[in-house]
């Protein structure tokens, strides 16, 4: 019972506290939102329409007797390509004598990328031969990534002609040449990783991942106000009381985690209302995944204050173990890297966050099961050691 | 003269003891290091791409040969496609992609299947795959196209087909591309982003002395003595200001001396960047730090300003991925500006080219350290410390 009464205690003087109502409430949702918005172009796919037009710099053969304002004179279908409504929105074409002043324009940032085209190119590709084109790539990673894409989609293109009229021969000419057809028809679709066909965005995934971090972060409280009694002297008078050290100890960890779960539902339920984020259908397994969350939470910054003497230690050790974990679990971005991946089994955040996307996905619940073993293992583990640390430090001035 | 004295103890405090050096310096900094290193590997830019080829049949062939010829793709086969999204749950790739059955009907006829494209979390590489893809599809269907009116409708369709395939697959015209290295380094914006992030944790940390200051009362101590209130807060944040310096020195010496990263920046240049992001991270905590009256909250709370400001701030992922409004929102965290001049000086700007966006980091510090001396006065908070 006495347990009870400081839990209840802990419970009411966290969300009294205006720091922990923002943490609580406040930056979960702010979080989710800037996941939602931020990302939100993304399911869409129309990232590259933020890009700003190109200024392209074309170094044409002959151009030397040509007067300079000249239109671009290339054949090939490259007058056709450069003039049509998708390309000119994403670059603007300018043409120079040499290649030396393209690349004097690029160093300068007047040109955003350069184009030479060697004086015999018409002539090689008809005749069958190798062509090439020299591509120069200027200080902007994202311009010269959309006009790289256009020039090499261009040069497929008469790659793939001239292949053709080599393999079926001069017949074919006619309809090789300048057949730049349907643009618009698409022949990829964006699939869902559901199972059941639902759809599922990146947006689940962070928020899961946002989940265990809060969750994880629910330890750090824990860890303060176990330090802070000492500090404050409070825990002295405590002792003096007819209450067992455990039932204070558990006391405290008892509302943390209620908190915490106070923390998990707002988290679930502002996302499933506000942003329609599916969980799945299995809710119960969700609720045991945040229960395990959280007591791994708990137990690990209990096993840290307890060894570190230090309450600033303990804290700033608390939250590098939580970044880190979350790091190497690819909670901030997924890491398509062998040794995080190895190191990331390591964490509770992986298995966690592997339960709650088999969940999102509609997964067997067995499988699901699978995930939450090796949780549990995890979280068994943890409090074996938080046990061990208690008996062997203790928790009295 | 008395801001030296407090910034000296300062130092001293924090760094001056065996345990200090060792919590402070050396076990961030090689956590922070070994980040740089593991993220700078070359197996960071290549897009692991998982596959499962339903069709298995001509055209199919053809398409995974030209994408696997593409620079930067890995592919990987799968049976089905469970193993495929298995394989992508669990991260082991960062995109799949399944070429329905009847592929090469498809092309043939011109009534081509749609590919399917999956990803755990949408990233540039989804759509540059997107791209590749759907360029490469285009191109067959038309060469198929082509056959169609060139050699009519005959039996000899197929090996034909196979035979233009060939002759495209031989790439006789294509693109040189130039490296006059006048664009960033790739995979520079992932490594900033997350040097970025662990900065802001460890600094967070280093202010926290401050805040103990205060709850001990040491402070009231202080203000005792015949320093000025200014003295009082220049010193403090002097201190932190030159833990944090050496911080990020032994992180840069370490990444790029030890653990062999070269970001491709002058190490003055990149040092100084980085000093003015600490200024920034260092008023962030300070200012989190005054305007929450708990001072025990107050540390976590900042650690939880991190995420955000970091995800607005392009760490994770190119700003240019977000909406507009998000975009001009990213002008208001120092994390795009730190990013966008350690990316121009990659792209070998001078000191001169990153005046502007270090000029708005020093500006941020500057307004955030004041609001952060509210943390240096020693009246609130006191009693209920």
């Amino acid at each position: 019972m006495k347990l009870w009464t400081i839990a209840w205690f802990e419970l009411r003087m966290l969300t009294r506290t205006r720091a922990v109502l923002l943490n609580l409430f406040l930056l979960p949702m702010v979080l989710i939102f800037i996941l939602g918005n931020a990302l939100s172009s993304n399911f869409k796919g129309e990232a590259e329409a933020s890009v700003e037009q190109a200024r392209v710099m074309i170094v044409e053969p002959n151009t030397e007797r040509m007067p300079a304002k000249e239109e671009i004179k290339a054949g090939l279908g490259l007058r056709e390509f450069l003039n049509s409504p998708e390309i000119k929105q994403r670059m603007q074409v300018e043409k120079t004598a040499s290649r030396e002043e393209a690349v004097e324009a690029l160093t300068r940032g007047e040109a955003d990328f350069a184009v030479v085209i060697p004086p015999d190119f018409e002539e090689r590709v008809t005749a069958g031969k190798e062509a090439h084109w020299e591509l120069i790539p200027g200080k902007d990673s994202m311009k010269n990534y959309v006009v790289q894409m256009i020039f090499h989609a261009y040069l497929d293109e008469v790659n793939r002609m001239q292949a053709a009229i080599i393999a079926l021969g001069p017949r074919g000419i006619g309809e090789a040449m300048g057949t730049m057809n349907g643009l618009e028809e698409t022949y990829v679709e964006t699939a869902t990783l559901n199972e059941g066909g639902e759809t599922y965005s990146a947006f689940q995934y962070y928020a899961a991942a946002m989940l265990i971090m809060f969750l994880l972060y629910s330890g750090l409280s824990a860890s303060i106000s176990l330090s802070e009694e000492k500090r404050k002297k409070t825990l002295y008078r405590l002792n003096s009381m007819p209450v067992s050290t455990l039932e204070i100890f558990m006391g405290k960890i008892a509302g943390n985690s209620l908190v915490a779960y106070l923390q998990a539902a707002v988290i679930i339920c502002g996302t499933s209302w506000f942003y329609g984020v599916d969980w799945g259908s299995h809710l119960w397994l969700l609720i045991l995944t945040c229960l395990l969350v959280v007591i791994a939470s708990m137990m690990l910054s209990v096993i840290i204050t307890l060894l570190t003497q230090s309450p600033a230690v303990a804290r700033s050790a608390v939250v590098t173990v939580i970044v880190v974990m979350t790091f190497l679990s690819g909670g901030f971005q997924p890491l398509p890297m062998e040794i995080i991946q190895r190191m990331g089994e390591f964490t509770v955040n992986h298995w966690a966050l592997q339960a709650i996307l088999r969940l999102m996905l509609g997964a067997d619940p067995a499988e699901v099961m699978h995930y939450l073993m090796m949780l549990g293992l995890f979280c068994g583990l943890l409090l074996a050691a938080g046990i061990v640390s208690y008996r062997k430090v203790g928790y009295h001035e | 003269m008395s801001s030296l004295t407090i910034a000296w103890n300062v130092i001293r405090r924090t760094i001056g003891t065996k345990k200090g050096l060792l919590g402070y310096i050396l076990l961030p900094c090689v956590v922070i290091s070994l980040v740089i290193a593991l993220l700078g590997q070359e197996e960071m830019t290549l897009s692991q791409i998982a596959y499962v080829d339903r069709d298995q049949g001509l055209a199919s062939a053809f398409l995974l040969e030209e994408l696997a010829d593409k620079p930067g793709y890995t592919l990987k086969e799968y049976e089905d496609d469970a193993a495929m999204k298995d394989a992508l749950l669990s991260k082991k790739a960062a995109i799949g992609f399944a070429i329905p059955a009847g592929f090469t009907e498809g092309v043939r006829s011109g009534r081509v299947p749609k590919l399917q494209v999956y990803d755990l979390v949408t990233s540039e590489a989804t759509f540059t795959l997107r791209i590749n893809l759907d360029g490469l599809v285009r191109g067959m269907a038309a060469s198929a196209g082509m056959i169609k009116t060139a050699a009519g409708e005959d039996e000899r369709d197929n090996a034909v087909l196979a035979n233009v395939y060939r002759e495209t697959g031989k790439h006789r015209v294509t693109a040189i591309d130039q490296e006059l290295r006048l664009y960033p380094k790739e995979g520079l914006s992932t490594v900033t982003g997350f040097t970025l992030l662990f900065l802001m944790s460890l600094i967070s940390s280093s202010v926290t002395q401050i805040v103990e200051d205060r709850s001990k009362r040491t402070m009231a101590r202080i203000y005792s003595a015949p320093v000025r209130a200014w003295e009082i807060a220049a010193g403090n944040f002097l201190g932190s200001f030159i833990v944090g310096v050496i911080q990020i020195a032994v992180v840069l010496m370490l990444s790029r001396w030890v653990l062999r990263y070269d970001a491709g920046i002058p190490l003055h240049l990149h040092f100084i960047v980085l000093a003015a992001f600490m200024l920034v991270a260092m008023g962030i905590a300070s200012a989190a730090a005054g305007l929450i009256r708990n001072p025990q909250n107050a540390g976590m709370l900042n650690n939880l300003i991190i995420t955000p400001t970091c995800m607005i701030g392009g760490c994770f992922w190119p700003i240019s991925f977000m909406p507009e409004y998000m975009q001009k929102a990213a002008n208001f965290v120092p994390q795009k500006w730190t990013i966008e001049a350690i990316e121009l000086l990659s792209s070998g700007s001078s000191l001169k080219g990153v005046v502007a966006p270090l000029l708005i980091l020093v500006l941020m510090a500057f307004v955030l350290l004041i609001i952060g001396s509210a943390i240096l006065r020693p009246s609130e908070g006191q009693s209920r410390a």
